[in-house]
């Protein structure tokens, strides 16, 4: 390695990058073995589960119930309770309302209120796309939040405001124009 | 929470099973009872094998209730005598006529 005239040594630019390289691919060694042991262990639960419920299955005297029963990706009650999770954010932007949310911000209130933990953060981003997103863009849908953010602006998180049944109709709209209209001729 | 037929189905699950671990615990307390008797070898054997299968059987129920709800006691579940009828067919039997059917149909 050569020697600068500091006196501190100086890796040369393509061992720098290769031990850059090297820690971050050990990282995300790392980020996978923890993946892979959580969810180790939560295919033992889930195996001991079942083997307690075909075990229960025999002792009604309908032991064939395993076999026939298929395969349901069941509603995860992470939350509580079925649309959970849509009532939250609904609280929440209607207690900041008329200020608006960025989803960032969000994710991480989900994370403080349903004690959510990711393993890496692919997997909270998924979250963050998939679930919260999703519930986001369905209450969009539903004409009860409003998209403050450009969708074309990529690398920025989606701004939301509340906008509920407090928007105001067409008929309320021409109603208040005969008001705006005396105040401009003052 | 409203008696949905969800809700009373899950009820009536619940119900099904606290039954069938109070019957457990019943068995198993006779058993005891028969086990601190003198018994032929075989015969001790089996009973043996039945109170293995009755306390299996008895911790995947316990392992069943607790997936209704963590916060469940079931060790607290007490001790019911129906599992009876199945050895009396119907008859009222004596304490020792119910112990020789009892151990006769375990061979």
């Amino acid at each position: 390695m050569p020697e600068s005239i500091s006196g501190q040594t100086r890796a040369s630019p393509h061992v720098r990058w290769l031990v850059n390289k090297i820690a971050v691919v050990k990282g995300d060694l790392a980020r996978v073995d923890t993946e892979q042991a959580l969810l180790e262990a939560r295919r033992q639960r889930l195996l001991h589960a079942l083997n307690a419920l075909e075990s229960v299955s025999a002792q009604v005297s309908r032991p064939e119930l395993p076999a026939i029963a298929p395969v349901v990706q069941a509603h995860n009650e992470r939350y509580g309770g079925r649309g959970r999770l849509r009532t939250w954010i609904r609280d929440v932007l209607q207690g900041i309302a008329p200020e608006s949310i960025d989803t960032f911000t969000l994710l991480a209130m989900a994370e403080a209120a349903f004690q959510l933990e990711f393993s890496s953060d692919k997997l909270r981003q998924n979250y963050c796309r998939n679930t919260l997103g999703r519930a986001l863009r369905a209450m969009l849908t539903a004409k009860e939040v409003e998209r403050l953010h450009d969708l074309e602006t990529a690398n920025k998180p989606g701004v939301w405001r509340w906008v509920g049944d407090k928007a105001p109709t067409l008929a309320e709209l021409a109603s208040r124009a005969d008001e705006v209209e005396s105040w401009h001729s003052r | 929470m409203a008696l949905t037929m969800t809700r009373t189905r899950t009820q009536s699950t619940l119900n099904k099973f606290v039954g069938l671990v109070a019957n457990i615990n019943g068995e198993l307390g006779f058993l005891a009872e028969l086990l601190a008797q003198e018994h032929p070898e075989d015969v001790r054997a089996r009973l043996l094998a039945r109170q293995v299968k009755l306390e299996a059987d008895k911790a995947t129920l316990f392992e069943t209730i607790l997936q209704f709800d963590p916060g469940l006691e079931p060790g607290r579940i007490g001790a019911l005598q129906e599992w009876k009828k199945f050895y009396s067919r119907g008859r009222g039997l004596t304490k020792s006529a119910l112990a020789t059917r009892y151990a006769r149909h375990q061979l």
